[in-house]
């Protein structure tokens, strides 16, 4: 019962007068997944089979470019984050390699991509819930190239803390230091001198 | 979305007016709340935005013909950190709708809302390699993507935002292009 309830304020949290049938039907096709840490959860070259919505624990999106073998961390997800491999739909993409992997211990609930998406053509209420969802994720990803145009690299260690406050003790330091595209040098220096003030 | 029906097109049509807009003319005010789309028919545009406490401004994005926009920070009813404008770099046709309208006959017209989800996702896409090409791609490399993509950008916008676009210093921009 717990679990209706976490999916029902996260729903509600998109569509605040989302039937309770409508979120019934949702929670209808999700199941509840545990993984350890460096477990992928979705591969690359993966179509979006299914999508996921993190109950505890923190997963990593990463990239890496093909030629370079570089990588870092595009996103950071902690709980009640929904995600799926969107780069998947984009079909002629051969450049980069993206894959989803636990940072920590997850819990997570799993559900058929394909078949949410059916249902957003069955259900409006569903389809609206879905446009939400994707509004929120557009709005996120602008953020991100925002904060990496306008903000120094103290900044943004400053707002990813006052979004996961204990991150330091959830995932690595050389992780942190990718999504903040900084050095892990950089970052222990920034660290030093934020602790000392 | 190959499948969509013509009465959703022309339901969608409906929505639209065309708009002559001159090299340099802004589309937006920074400040004014904005509820309208555009899809560009021919032309550049450029999405600037800008911080408001660092008082920096940037081009998230350069735009093109076939590009749906809306102004996305408006959507951010909590934060507010950027405001949002969007100035042509060359003469441009768009096609404008009401926002507000489009959403309301999509409450009624599931293919209209199927083709905004379809949308967003695109966008969504569209951000993210943006995101990789910052983080994964050394200056030169993204410079020459642009190029290739707008030869003549040199003499549509100043160095400085290109190399703001780019992310980068224009000290750094001209050393790339010297070379």
């Amino acid at each position: 019962m717990m679990e209706i309830d976490l999916i029902t304020s996260l729903l509600r949290s998109y569509v605040s007068n989302l039937s309770d049938e409508a979120i019934q039907l949702f929670s209808s096709f999700i199941s509840l997944k545990e993984y350890p840490r460096d477990h992928i959860v979705i591969k690359n070259k993966s179509q979006a089979k299914k999508f996921y919505i993190i109950k505890s624990g923190i997963v990593g999106s990463f990239a890496q470019d093909k030629r370079s073998e570089k990588e870092y961390i595009r996103a950071i997800h902690n709980d009640k984050t929904i995600f799926t491999n969107i780069s998947s739909l984009d079909k002629d993409d051969n450049k980069s390699v993206n894959y989803y992997k636990c940072l920590s211990k997850c819990i997570v609930y799993q559900g058929s991509y394909p078949e949410f998406i059916e249902q957003t053509h069955l259900n409006h209420e569903l389809s609206i819930l879905y446009n939400r969802i994707l509004e929120d994720a557009l709005l996120k990803s602008q953020k991100r190239i925002d904060e990496l145009s306008f903000m120094d690299a103290t900044q943004r260690y400053q707002a990813l803390k006052n979004n996961i406050p204990n991150i330091e003790n959830l995932i690595a330091q050389y992780q942190i230091a990718s999504y903040l595209s900084v050095t892990p040098v950089q970052l222990s220096r920034i660290r030093k001198k934020m602790y000392s003030q | 979305m190959n499948n969509i029906s013509d009465e959703a097109i022309q339901e969608f049509n409906n929505l639209l007016q065309k708009q002559e807009i001159k090299a340099g003319e802004l589309i937006k005010p920074s400040d004014t709340p904005y509820k309208k789309f555009h899809i560009i028919v021919h032309g550049i545009i450029a999405n600037y935005s800008q911080d408001k406490k660092a008082n920096k401004e940037y081009i998230r994005a350069i735009l093109f013909e076939k590009h749906v926009f809306v102004n996305l920070s408006d959507l951010d009813l909590t934060e507010r950190v950027s405001t949002d404008s969007f100035k042509s770099l060359t003469d441009t046709v768009i096609l404008t709708g009401n926002l507000n309208q489009l959403l309301k006959e999509a409450q009624q017209n599931s293919e209209l809302f199927l083709f905004i989800n379809k949308l967003n996702q695109a966008s969504i896409y569209y951000l993210q390699n943006r995101l990789d090409r910052l983080s994964l791609l050394d200056a030169t490399n993204r410079y020459q993507i642009l190029k290739r993509r707008i030869p003549d950008i040199e003499n549509l916008i100043p160095q400085y935002q290109i190399a703001s676009y780019l992310n980068i210093t224009p000290v750094q921009l001209s050393r790339i292009r010297k070379k």
